[in-house]
């Protein structure tokens, strides 16, 4: 989504020319509108006194900056040792079937983005992936219908 | 500060860098990062040193030389060290041709090199022959890397003017993003992405013109490797040698060197002298080639023959222009501003004696010492002012009245930088951009006008003073005139405050302007307001010269202006306009006249411009290059260079084809042929020039004028104030006013300058 200005001035208002605040007014933007638009990135340069391209910079230096619009719903899928050797490729798969796009993309109507990780530190649990910040455990491609209905339904409530 | 280094003793300066000290000391340590001017970065590692004492290398362009230190730069492990460090500093840079086993005899047989595309080895780079990446090569003695070579198939950026960027050359050394930043105060380039695929960038990866860009080439100029080259140009030594100029495009005399191949010009560089430190602006490095270049060149002299200009022989042209002149009943000269001392003398002499003419005016007339005159009328004296920039780089405070300093006074701003990067403060008044790295503390617009700002921005002064303003002859009249105009708004109030509090706080201050800041009908009261506001807080007013040898033409004209001043340009243009004069020799650059060419009209000039079109008589003038001579800069540093090439065509300098003019009118023997000659008369003529010794290094001459009276204020009206809700706006066209170097038009004559001048 196309960030009002309104509600980013109300973001990065609070670090007006403290150039220090830059990576937690970028988190701020980021957990707001699930990626970084262009306009943001001007306005947290004008406001912090910050260049822009230094800006830009930070920005595409994080794995966790997106500067390309992601879903409503995120699906991290780990392809770690672990999970690697417990099946992880096929469960991104899964997600890839299901979802008819591939790790890095987002499905065309904005409603998923899928990723892929290289551990999440929670071998134990493997193959692991992460829905909307859930961690579901012992992941199989069978398995792969319910959690994106579960998280269609937390969605909505 | 005493050191040992392989064993022997050197001395340094303190808070030297051990690679400055080897350096200085003769001993040779590699390195690709470092660069003079600009801060240690130590990200290529390849200058690592032996300390002893110390368990790890040390990048010695970032560690400080310490009392006692022995330092070793030269052994065994260190060379493996930096062989493995070069080795994978060329993993993602084509590197078959640097450890080339025929490399030495490639040259000459040319047996590796193939038809590609892309720069996949030195044979095919540009940059081949002047790389550093090369030279560091061979110091580090690399002959195989072990990494497999992997090609990082970017696409070339070429969307730019001037220059290319292929970042598959790329070395990372970050060079370019370091002088974009810290020296130039840009900040346009930064590093992008990260790892492997880290790349120099700019924002949201926008072409430079679109980044705020100033296309000044300093990126080009400290790039090692041919990942930014001027399009077009070779750096291997130019055949014909090197030369150096003073920059023709602006006021602050900057030092070019020209390298020559075949009679032309192959580019221009900044010279590492003073002003300008090893910097230039697009003008000074991408422009000077094709001013001077043959391109739109009048090459030849012309007389207009059954209403066409028929080329002639030189005496010929003569012949005819004089017999035109000579008739005429009151001729008029316009000469040209933007020559050397020398052509500009010959000029005033030419005009005052044999046309007989008070009509004789430099166009372009802008002239900043022209606007201090007037007010020195005013004031009863010269008001001392600053021009130097060593002294504006000791600034604590600066006030930009109304002037783009990144765009008209590129140098000038470098200073305003590192005042700003040591933390003095920027106040700007009016629509020119500070920059994002040198931000303005506090920002004033002209609203609807530039007196009436410099008024409000003296009643806040004074406001801020209260008691503490200094005892000046005339502060009591000011505190009444100022309290007897209208009041401003509110939000006005607040930033005017600010500006002043910023102003009052930090000494010492300047107020920087030119006479288009001045501008307009109502120049002579934003002076002296501004004045008043130096007078005040104690500021130095800093008038900034924006043609090339301004200053030095103006003090000719004045030494010659009495005891009856000659017109001014405005004044023969509007001659022209009632048919006041019957001819018109024009050799300075000033607008088509259209309907208003006299019946006469000789034009001399460099480039074919519509006068010239409209001429009878054509004369070809060479250009800077080729004439050399004397400028003054505004900072009021005189130089003088000897012609760098050969005249083009049957052009010759102004002053020799003046001086055959004037044989004509009676006058065998005028100066102007012997330049030398001419050089040593008008010093005689001018007082500041008395004495000069011609050399490129020059001197200062023109010193600061000194107050001859008691420095007091002046009252001025206080204009009244327009309600205006909208910020000044610049009387000039968006991206600046034209600019003409003579009858060259810089925007019509490079395409890719014309699309720098957009607005930013």
């Amino acid at each position: 989504m196309r960030p009002p200005t309104s509600e980013l001035e109300a973001l990065t208002a609070k670090y007006r020319g403290r150039r220090q605040a830059l990576i937690q007014v970028l988190q701020d933007i980021q957990d707001r509108f699930h990626w970084l638009p262009p306009e943001a990135l001007e306005r947290v340069a004008a406001d912090l006194g910050v260049p822009l391209v230094q800006v830009y910079g930070v920005a595409t230096f994080y794995r966790s900056f997106s500067l390309r619009p992601q879903g409503r719903h995120t699906c991290v899928v780990c392809l770690g040792t672990a999970c690697h050797v417990r099946g992880g490729q096929a469960v991104l798969e899964g997600f890839e079937r299901r979802l008819g796009v591939g790790a890095g993309q987002t499905t065309p109507d904005g409603a998923y983005t899928l990723e892929r990780v290289n551990c999440l530190g929670a071998c134990a649990l493997a193959p692991l992936a992460v829905v909307d910040g859930r961690y579901h455990a012992r992941m199989t491609e069978a398995k792969v219908g319910a959690v994106l209905a579960e998280a269609e339904e937390a969605g909505k409530a | 500060m005493k050191l040992t280094i392989d064993g022997r003793d050197v001395v340094c300066r303190d808070g030297a860098t051990i690679l400055e000290a080897a350096r200085g000391a003769g001993i040779p340590v590699p390195s690709l990062c470092d660069h003079p001017g600009l801060e240690p970065f130590a990200g290529c590692r390849i200058c690592l040193v032996e300390i002893e004492g110390r368990r790890d290398y040390a990048p010695a362009c970032a560690t400080p030389a310490a009392e006692g230190q022995v330092v070793r730069t030269q052994t065994p492990e260190i060379a493996a060290l930096r062989r493995k460090v070069l080795e994978l500093i060329l993993a993602q840079h084509p590197y078959a041709c640097l450890i080339c086993s025929e490399k030495k005899t490639c040259d000459d047989l040319k047996s590796t090199i193939r038809k590609t595309g892309e720069v996949t080895g030195c044979v095919l780079c540009p940059e081949n022959g002047g790389c550093e990446l090369q030279r560091v090569a061979a110091e580090v003695g690399l002959e195989r890397v072990e990494q497999p070579a992997s090609y990082r198939n970017l696409d070339v950026h070429k969307e730019d003017p001037f220059f290319d960027r292929d970042y598959n050359l790329c070395i990372l050394c970050g060079r370019c993003i370091r002088v974009c930043e810290e020296v130039r105060g840009a900040a346009v380039l930064s590093f992008v992405h990260r790892g492997g695929r880290t790349e120099v960038g700019t924002a949201l990866g926008r072409p430079l013109l679109d980044s705020g860009c100033r296309f000044c080439g300093a990126c080009v100029d400290v790039c090692p490797t041919g990942a930014l080259v001027e399009r077009a140009v070779r750096p291997q030594p130019a055949a014909g040698g090197t030369a150096g100029i003073v920059c023709p495009f602006c006021g602050q005399g900057c030092v070019l060197t020209l390298r020559l191949r075949d009679g032309g010009i192959v580019d221009a560089r900044p010279a590492a002298a003073e002003p300008n430190r090893g910097q230039a602006c697009v003008k000074g490095r991408f422009l000077v080639r094709g001013a001077a270049a043959g391109t739109g060149r009048i090459m030849e002299p012309r007389v207009r023959k059954d209403g066409k200009l028929e080329p002639v022989a030189l005496e010929a042209a003569l012949d005819r222009a004089a017999a035109g002149l000579r008739a005429a009943g009151r001729a008029a000269l316009v000469y040209p501003a933007q020559v050397p001392l020398e052509d500009a003398y010959v000029f005033l002499r030419f005009g005052r004696e044999l046309l007989g003419t008070r009509a004789t005016a430099a166009a372009p007339a802008e002239d900043i010492d022209a606007a201090l005159d007037a007010f020195a009328v005013r004031l009863g004296f010269d008001p001392p002012a600053e021009r130097r920039l060593a002294g504006l780089e000791a600034c604590e405070t600066v006030l930009a009245w109304n002037v783009d300093l990144p765009r008209d006074h590129p140098i000038a701003w470098l200073s305003v930088v590192r005042a700003a990067r040591r933390g003095a403060r920027l106040v700007v008044a009016g629509p020119a951009p500070a920059g994002p790295v040198v931000r303005a503390s506090a920002t004033l617009d002209l609203g609807p006008g530039g007196p009436a700002a410099a008024a409000g921005l003296a009643a806040a002064v004074l406001e801020t003073l209260g008691s503490g303003a200094p005892d000046l002859p005339g502060l009591d009249d000011l505190r009444r005139t100022v309290a007897g105009a209208p009041p401003a708004s509110r939000p006005a109030r607040k930033r005017y405050g600010e500006a002043a509090r910023i102003l009052a706080a930090g000494r010492p201050a300047a107020i920087l302007f030119d006479d288009a800041a001045l501008g307009g009908p109502e120049d002579g009261e934003t002076l002296a307001w501004l004045w008043n506001v130096a007078r005040l807080i104690g500021a130095a007013l800093f008038p900034l010269a924006r043609g090339a040898n301004e200053r030095g033409v103006h003090a000719l004209a004045r030494a010659r202006r009495r005891p009856v001043p000659d017109e001014g340009l405005a004044r023969i243009l509007a001659g022209l306009g009632s048919r006041e004069f019957e001819a018109l020799y024009l050799a300075g650059p000033v607008p088509d006249l259209g309907e208003t060419r006299p019946p006469f009209l000789v034009c001399q000039d460099t480039h074919w411009s519509r006068n010239a079109e409209r001429a009878d008589v054509v004369l070809p003038a060479a250009v800077f290059a080729e004439t050399g001579g004397t400028w003054v800069s505004t900072e009021g540093r005189v130089r003088t260079y000897p012609p760098a090439v050969a005249a083009r065509g049957a052009a010759r300098p102004d002053g020799e084809l003046v001086a055959a003019l004037a044989g004509r009118f009676g006058r065998p023997g005028f100066p102007g042929a012997d330049r030398a000659a001419v050089l040593r008369e008008l010093c005689d003529r001018v007082p500041a020039l008395r004495g000069y010794r011609p050399s490129l290094t020059g001197e200062e001459r023109f010193p600061a004028a000194a107050p001859a009276g008691t420095p007091g204020l002046v009252l001025v009206t206080v204009p009244p104030r327009r309600r205006s809700r909208r910020p000044g706006k610049a009387a000039e066209p968006a991206g600046g006013p034209a600019e003409v170097l003579r009858g060259w038009d810089l925007a019509a004559g490079n395409r890719g300058y014309a699309r720098t001048r957009r607005p930013l």
